[in-house]
């Protein structure tokens, strides 16, 4: 008799290795039978009635009614079931006087890649989500995924915001390879990938402390001087404060901007900034996708403390040849993607450079020459060898440049000329390999390189003097990733980075016309190494923990370093769109950078640690809870976190002036460095909470984000040992960012977008100079011709709290689509709306130039800043 | 060296002209951070010295509107009925009376002797507080000075300068902290003039132990060769740091937005108490030299 109660069975089942060695003796029965044309239920009741056994199955794996014949003579009962069964997939187990006969279900993987539908551009962190089972994968970094399924029919969605899902009904027999096409919903066309995705329901995933932001977000949210900037974009995210007024440096959870790692496709890039910090160096036209983490670091990344802002760029578009232009009041920038070969070889050029040192040239004196300006190029190259094996080459350069050249007298014989050059170099090339269905794998080969120059030389009464100084850093590395979906339960990442390190702290030439002539270059190698391995772990449907390990190793000469890092999240869902997370994280920085200004001067030298500088150390905790809302329109997110901070460096007080003002100090300073004198080593604090409300959809789409933090320094070298608040300690940090699109009436193909974006934060620590006493240079016996009778000093460090920060900018874009399929956009947009004055420096001065007096002095950097920008893609 | 003097920020203030502008406001900012009253106390102290000085004052808010920066500040500032002692290794204490003249403590070293590598104690007692610091005085002092004169071409200003360069030899040793200064008397017309050293002034050996130390200071009119003293003063390191953040403060330059103040080290013990008492040797060399 059948019973058809699965449940039973699975108990029986579970039950049944406690019996089953006993009573295997029923399956060695002999068997003697012969039966012609009958089902198969009934051969079962036959060898039941003549052996004295009961059997057990379910109908849906057996078709009883399904007709055979046996002929079996002296055959074990066993031999004669496997003729009624021949399928290795149905197993036989004897309980008592029953035996159970059961199908054990075959698993079979779909797997692929998906892309937009026109432009073939591979789109990560897509959901695939098998609808019946509940339980889903996302796409990786390159369009690839993998699922693992019991065999059946199966109805697997593929969705992400902004193209038009897919639901696939598969009758699942074998492995199968599935390559997905997303087609993008007309109204988010011009966004290529859009505000959020389904993979992105902070309620679903293990992550925490992550956000994204795609190219839509920032086109849409203005900036300074109409520049798409992804940098600052992501400063108007709670957790990631800026620094000073119009710096592109950002401070993640009380760390400082070194700490945080920036990867461009797959490369570390070193100087982010142009124009000293007020632009970042990412071009908004050729960004793909911008994500940051905040904490909870997945094990993959390592290497810096605080923050992880990860950059993929534009793979192109394999099917036509499109692009755009912009120019801005200080910039031109275009993009130009297309196929090599159509469907198989891509490509993206796009680049940048600002021009009002063309412009101001008509208006420098003859002979002279004066003017700034930077620039960059992203390329990349995506070539598909098979559906196993692709190839990518990706490159960015981008520099700044300050040119002086000076002619002091009518017949041009005194004469100087300066140049100051700075930037970066990267280079990748990665091979994307499918080993089999469960199994991708990612393998780099990585250049990264950084130069600061400068160079002076003079001639004046026929005598002629040199001066060359740079710095920098080139990276050489190999990088293997791998991921394997071994059911749909787990995502395991795994793999290897080796970089080799070689850094020139300094290389100076001096010449003096014949008098010195002096050449020296300071080298320092280091190899740096890591190994990880990570599960992102559904442990039910309601819990998922996401541990990993990494193994950083870092060599100096004979000095090597080898330091785990556990990184650990969970995630329990207490409703289905309410999840409560906690995680933490273990990080160790091997590279630092040592900044004046915390501004991104040029002059802020990238060191590695040593025998005598061990590497800075964090360790940081959070818990958190995300919500989903109106059919996931609305995500909302509440986080605190504690983050400890140990051996992080800087430079000491006066070291640190001298760097940014005299770069003969900074020789000094470069050699102090050597890495013993001159550094202040101490540890760090910094603790607070986030909170983000966020709406992905709709004609208005934008958030809200607070942050209350704190962040504290102490060391031996720096304020007398006393601990202090850091400069960038802001306790409250607010920004409101927002942009609603609107048809215009009567007037198809013309649509407007409005945005606005407001940010308040507590003022920054300043050092104030505000206590007059006697000089104590008075009673010295070695004279110097310019010695005060008395000075003025600050006994306590950061001792004055800065005014509050406030700005509006507003920005308007009106697109228009044309006949051709051309789409326009004029943008304007005001920065500093209501021409807030906020504090860039503090100064102690006189109140009048006849007076004694003194006050305190407030410099501002931008009032108001109209600007404008025009946009044509094609 | 002056030719690689650089100014960063100068690049910076170009850059600025071209994308926005810097203004300074006065009178708008709120909430003065307000200095504290200190007892600010100075004392260095040397075996070469005649006279042991120790300076006693108190210091006021620089936002105090009522400060008058004539000649009647330090006065105010002059703290003149306070109690300074010294005492040294083997318990002997001496009183140091306040010296209407110099507006100092002041007792000769005839009646106090400071010794190389010996350590003193300073006790000072006023305003109803005590008020103590410890300092060693350094073991050795620099053996030989040589001297000599060149002329550079300074690129930014371009203009030639005429440099006095002064070389040393280090102390070998643990890290040693040096002053440098010099002045000289020009032949023809008998005039002196303080060399400037600029930050050269403040050097230090971190570069190395024991290696030649170099320092270039300006002078002028040296064609015809000048009378050179130089002083070196191998100081404790609180004296140097010291002195330089009096230096890098003072040289604060307005438009410099990336300026930040140094925090002058104490060594002071005691509430309401700031300042440095600290030893330290000098060497001195007087000697013609022609370019």
């Amino acid at each position: 008799m059948a019973i058809r109660t699965s449940g039973i069975l699975f108990v029986l089942l579970l039950l049944f290795p406690l019996y089953s060695y006993a009573q295997e003796s029923i399956l060695d029965q002999k068997v003697t039978m012969v039966k012609n044309n009958m089902t198969v239920g009934e051969i079962l009741t036959a060898l039941e009635d003549k052996y004295g056994f009961t059997t057990g199955y379910s109908s849906t794996s057996i078709d009883a009614s399904k007709k055979t014949s046996l002929h079996a003579n002296n055959l074990t009962l066993n031999e004669v079931l496997r003729m009624l069964f021949p399928s290795k997939l149905y197993r036989f187990k004897v309980l008592g006087k029953k035996l159970l006969i059961y199908k054990r279900l075959e698993r079979y993987t779909i797997n692929g890649y998906i892309s937009e539908k026109q432009s073939q551009e591979y789109i990560s962190n897509v959901s695939v989500y098998i609808l019946e089972q509940g339980e889903g994968t996302i796409s990786n970094d390159y369009g690839f995924y993998s699922i693992s399924l019991p065999e059946g029919k199966h109805k697997i969605s593929f969705s992400f915001l902004g193209y038009k899902s897919i639901t696939k009904e598969i009758d699942l027999t074998q492995d199968i390879n599935l390559n997905i096409n997303l087609e993008p919903i007309t109204e988010y066309l011009d966004e290529v990938i859009i505000n959020s995705d389904r993979e992105s329901l902070k309620s679903e995933i293990t992550q925490m402390s992550t956000q994204r932001i795609t190219p839509g977000i920032i086109e849409d949210t203005p900036v300074l001087l109409g520049e798409k900037d992804a940098i600052k974009t992501l400063q108007l995210l709670p957790g990631v404060q800026g620094g000073n007024e119009g710096s592109a440096g950002f401070y993640v959870r009380g760390g400082s901007p070194d700490q945080n790692l920036i990867i461009l496709d797959e490369s570390i890039v070193y100087n982010s900034n142009h124009l000293f910090g007020i632009f970042s160096i990412f071009n908004g036209d050729a960004i793909k996708t911008v994500e940051i983490y905040k904490g909870g670091f997945p094990a993959r990344y390592g290497g810096r403390l605080s923050s992880v802002v990860k950059i993929d760029t534009k793979n192109g578009n394999k099917e036509k040849l499109t692009g755009n232009i912009n120019a801005s009041l200080i910039s031109f920038s275009f993009l130009l993607e297309g196929p090599l070969k159509k469907n198989k070889t891509s490509f993206v050029l796009s680049g940048r450079r600002t021009y009002l040192d063309l412009l101001i040239r008509p208006f420098i004196e003859r002979n002279n020459d004066l003017g700034y300006n930077f620039s960059d190029i992203n390329a990349k190259i995506h070539h598909v060898i098979n559906n196993k094996n692709k190839l990518y080459w990706s490159m960015y350069f981008g520099e700044d440049k300050y040119l002086s050249k000076i002619r002091t007298n009518t017949e041009n014989i005194d004469r100087s000329n300066q140049i100051i050059q700075w930037g970066n170099i990267t280079s990748t090339f990665r091979w994307n390999h499918e080993f089999n269905n469960k199994l991708f794998s990612n393998t780099s080969l990585i250049f990264s390189n950084y130069r600061f120059r400068n160079e002076s030389s003079a001639t004046v009464s026929n005598r002629s003097s040199f001066f060359g100084s740079n710095s920098g850093i080139d990276d050489y590395g190999l990088k293997f990733d791998f991921n394997y979906y071994p059911n749909p339960s787990h995502t395991v990442k795994f793999g290897m980075l080796s970089t080799y390190h070689n850094f020139t702290p300094r290389a100076i030439s001096i010449f003096n016309d014949g008098d010195v002539d002096i050449t020296s270059t300071q080298k320092i190698q280091t190899f740096e190494s890591g190994l990880y391995v990570e599960d992102n772990w559904e442990v039910t449907n309601k819990f998922s923990i996401y541990p990993g390990l990494r193994l950083s190793y870092f060599q100096h000469r004979s000095k090597a370093y080898i330091k785990p890092e556990v990184r650990f999240s969970a995630a329990y869902r207490i409703r289905p769109t309410l999840a409560i997370k906690a995680s933490y994280a273990k990080m160790n920085q091997y590279i630092h950078r040592l900044s004046n200004s915390g501004f991104g001067l040029p002059t802020d030298l990238w060191i590695s640690s040593t025998d005598k500088l061990r590497p800075q150390l964090s360790e940081q905790v959070a818990l958190g809870l995300a919500k989903d809302f109106k059919d996931n329109m609305y995500e909302a997110t509440v986080e605190a976190y504690y983050k400890k901070l140990d051996d992080i460096i800087e430079f000491k007080e006066g070291v640190s002036f001298s760097s940014v003002s005299d770069l003969s100090n900074l020789g000094g300073t470069v050699q102090t460095v050597d890495f013993t004198n001159g550094l202040a080593i101490g540890q760090g604090w910094a603790y607070g909470s986030e909170f983000l409300l966020r709406k992905k959809t709709g004609k208005l789409t934008g958030w809200l984000g607070y942050t209350l933090s704190w962040s504290q320094r102490q060391s031996p070298d720096l304020n007398q040992g006393r601990k202090f608040n850091d400069r960038f300690d802001r306790r409250h940090d607010i920004s409101l960012v927002s942009s609603y699109k609107f048809d215009r009436p009567k007037k198809q193909n013309k649509t407007t977008t409005l945005s606005a974006n407001w940010v308040f934060s507590s003022g920054l620590n300043f050092d104030i100079p505000n206590t007059l006493g006697i000089s104590p240079n008075v009673d010295f016996p070695v004279e110097s011709p310019f010695l005060s009778d008395l000075s003025v000093f600050n006994e306590e460090k950061n001792n004055f709290k800065g005014e509050a920060f406030h700005r509006l900018v507003l920005g308007v874009q009106f697109h228009k689509i044309t006949k051709r399929k051309r789409k326009k956009t004029w943008g304007f947009s005001i920065y500093n709306a209501y021409a807030r004055r906020n504090p860039f420096f503090y100064q102690v001065e006189r109140t009048e130039e006849e007076s004694e007096r003194r006050v305190l002095a407030r410099g501002f950097l931008f009032s108001v800043l109209p600007s404008f920008n025009y946009n044509l893609k094609f | 060296m002056i030719i690689d003097k650089l100014r960063i920020y100068d690049v910076f203030v170009v850059s600025l002209l071209l994308f926005g502008c810097t203004t300074k406001l006065l009178d708008d900012a709120k909430d003065q951070p307000e200095g504290r009253e200190l007892v600010l106390i100075y004392g260095f102290i040397s075996p070469e010295e005649d006279e042991i000085k120790i300076s006693v004052s108190r210091t006021r808010s620089i936002f105090d509107p009522s400060l008058n920066f004539d000649s009647s500040l330090i006065d105010d500032l002059v703290i003149t009925d306070a109690t300074v002692s010294i005492e040294n290794e083997t318990r002997e204490v001496v009183q140091l009376p306040f010296d209407n003249n110099t507006k100092r403590y002041v007792v000769p070293t005839t009646q106090f002797t400071i010794e190389p590598g010996m350590a003193y104690v300073l006790r000072v007692s006023t305003q109803g507080k005590e008020f103590t610091a410890n300092c060693t005085v350094p073991l050795e002092k620099v053996s030989k000075i040589s001297t000599s004169l060149n002329v550079v071409v300074d690129i930014l200003d371009r203009i030639t300068i005429e440099n006095l360069v002064v070389r040393f030899k280090d102390i070998i040793g643990e890290n040693n902290f040096y002053v440098v200064g010099a002045s000289f008397v020009q032949p023809i017309d008998g005039q002196r003039f303080v060399s400037d050293f600029d930050s050269e002034r403040y050097v230090t050996d971190v570069n190395g132990d024991g290696i030649d130390i170099l320092a270039n200071g300006v002078v002028f009119n040296s064609e015809d060769g000048l009378l050179v003293t130089t002083q070196i003063a191998h100081v404790d390191k609180l004296i140097h740091d010291t002195f330089k953040a009096g230096f890098i403060n003072r040289e604060a330059n307005e438009d410099d937005p990336f300026f930040r103040a140094v925090i002058p080290p104490s060594n002071i013990d005691g509430e309401g108490g700031y300042g440095v008492f600290a030893g330290f040797r000098l060497t001195e060399r007087t000697e013609e030299i022609r370019p």
